[in-house]
């Protein structure tokens, strides 16, 4: 078959290079791989801590791909941070949540073991480095910056947060803002929590790297980092990770997530010749592989998961 | 119609919505068709989303009436300004007027809110003013022209219901205009009492968006608000210290 795939984040090359090996031709088109949210991402392959009520359905999906991250890691010479993540709270009311996100977790039969401390160890849960894993991916798949034409029997749109007329309302950007520094004395794994209610993750990385994250809010505007963006994370890093303070600032970045209404991706046909794979929200690292094999399997079957048919947000007048 | 005006707008429900904080946007219509709010608050700030597939368009295309709120400003300056923004942005000039005191407590700042109700009401504002359940500070509040007060049952976001009933109740009878509870509702039952202590309407957020179910939650606080309401107007029994039969005594075998 000969596919056209538009975009190359994480979910678009993923997608390509499970096509490639599969057999079928592939063109990806993007003239700035790697740059949109795939860019920002903290790389948390992490569905326990990122379950909420009523959205069973994506911790199902981000189970079924992290167990493919493991075997996908490996292919792709990438090493993943397989030690877990600790959830914890800050102040009385963040411990409340923490212990409301471990009911939740017992109630789907998810492993989290409360330590003494208070924190909870969720210890199936990893993280991966997004940009290695995109550098790998670019070294298998060619992408071209413009669409050379050219007759294709399927074109896939994975440009994530901003899709063409008339699907552009079916993803709206979440702009998300995060920091990079080097540490001396990183944590050993991913810490998650609550500070002063307001979400927090630090993401350490084996070269000392630590991520930390991230704002959400929905702008019009392009996304940049906010002064008030950066105090906030760093307030709240700070308290749950202390040896931050003496951490090298090296970088901070703000990209628009690819937001969906009901936080679930779109993965499937659209249009005759035209399949999404879009709108990962805050699970697009995670949720690559499985994104990867679902594309491909519905170009080569035509099944398609009912919970993320791009279609159920089709109709009316969305 | 709820029987509830405001500033010579009647209300469609005697139940207020906030959004913040709903887990996705697909919640969005089904809590507002369970909750049947007769105004939704939106939180304004320099820049918001506008566009097509946001929260804004999906209220504006339910055609539930918005009410702007001044959330997160922490000085009066601040919330004539916020105020102003949302006049522009959201073509009402009906305010939810919030000056925060402290981003701990997220208690209302009194001298603030007082001097921002007093300007933006001068401005040509509808002003509503999230505020502490003083009876002395409503009564302010209510001079200086605001078109209702919004007393706090307990803190924002904490659940712990109406703390100081008597409070609310001297809110009541401090002011003639209408009395939104607002803050500190956590579920049916504390919306409930608020309507049996005479407020006029009561305003919820994170109760329904943090519910484990936010659509059954909403249901249930328009439920009760109607409950309360209706028991407010019923007039309850007092409380007595001991006992008394309901059914006659006399002619007992």
């Amino acid at each position: 078959m000969r596919t056209k795939i538009l975009g190359a984040g994480i979910i678009g090359l993923s997608v390509a290079d499970e096509l490639q090996r599969r057999g079928h031709a592939v063109t990806v088109v993007d003239p700035a791989p790697g740059s949109g949210a795939s860019h920002a991402a903290a790389g948390m392959l992490s569905p326990s801590a990122e379950l909420w009520h009523g959205e069973e359905t994506l911790l199902g999906l981000g189970r079924e791909s992290l167990a493919l991250w493991p075997a996908f890691a490996r292919d792709l010479g990438v090493p993943l941070h397989d030690t877990g993540t600790l959830l914890v709270g800050h102040d009385a009311g963040d411990q409340q949540q923490v212990a409301r996100q471990v009911a939740l977790l017992r109630h789907h039969h998810a492993p989290a073991e409360e330590l003494d401390d208070g924190s909870v160890l969720l210890p199936d849960e990893a993280s991966v480095d997004p940009r290695a894993v995109v550098r790998a991916l670019l070294a298998r798949v060619p992408v071209v910056p413009v669409d050379p034409g050219g007759d294709h029997d399927v074109t896939i749109l994975a440009t994530g947060a901003v899709l063409p007329p008339p699907y552009s309302s079916m993803v709206r950007g979440v702009r998300g803002e995060i920091l990079r520094l080097r540490c001396d004395d990183p944590p050993p794994r991913t810490l998650r929590g609550w500070v002063h209610g307001e979400p927090i993750y630090v993401v350490p990385r084996a070269d000392g790297e630590v991520v930390v994250g991230a704002t959400s809010e929905e702008h019009d505007a392009a996304p940049v980092v906010t002064a008030g963006g950066v105090l906030r994370l760093l307030t709240a890093a700070r308290l749950v990770w202390p040896a931050l303070d003496r951490a090298e600032l090296v970088e901070a970045t703000a990209r628009d997530r690819p937001g969906t209404a009901d936080n679930l991706p779109l993965v499937g046909p659209v249009a005759p010749g035209l399949v999404l794979a879009a709108g990962h929200y805050r699970h697009g690292v995670l949720l690559a592989p499985l994104t990867a094999r679902l594309v491909a399997d519905h170009l080569e079957t035509g099944v398609v998961s009912p919970a993320l048919d791009p279609r159920r947000l089709l109709g009316g007048d969305r | 119609m709820s029987g509830l005006t405001i500033a010579g707008r009647e209300l469609t429900s005697r139940l207020l919505l906030g959004t913040g904080g709903l887990p996705s946007l697909a919640l969005l219509e089904p809590v507002l068709a369970a909750a049947d709010p007769g105004l939704v608050t939106v939180s304004v700030r320099r820049t918001s989303s506008t566009r097509e597939g946001g929260l804004l368009s999906v209220l504006r295309r339910h055609g539930v009436p918005l009410l702007p709120n001044t959330a997160g400003c922490l000085t009066a300056r601040e919330a004539v300004l916020t105020a102003e923004l949302a006049r522009e942005a959201l073509e009402t000039d009906w305010v939810k007027l919030e000056v925060i005191g402290d981003e701990t407590s997220l208690l209302p700042d009194a001298v603030g809110l007082l001097d921002a109700a007093d300007q933006l009401v001068r401005r040509g504002f509808t002003v509503l003013p999230y505020t502490t359940d003083d009876p002395v500070l409503a009564r302010r509040l209510s001079d200086v022209g605001c078109a209702a007060v919004m007393p706090l049952g307990s803190p924002i976001g904490s659940g712990l219901g109406v703390l100081n009933p008597h409070a609310i109740e001297a809110v009541r009878a401090a002011v003639a205009v209408p009395v939104v509870l607002d803050a500190g509702v956590g579920t049916a039952s504390d919306a409930a009492l608020a309507m049996e202590l005479g407020c006029d309407a009561v305003l919820a957020a994170t109760a329904v968006t943090r519910a484990d179910d936010p659509v059954a939650m909403a249901r249930a606080l328009r439920l009760a608000v109607e409950a309360g309401h209706a028991a407010r107007g019923a007039g309850r029994i007092p409380r007595r210290a001991v006992a008394r039969a309901s059914s006659p005594t006399a002619g007992r075998i």
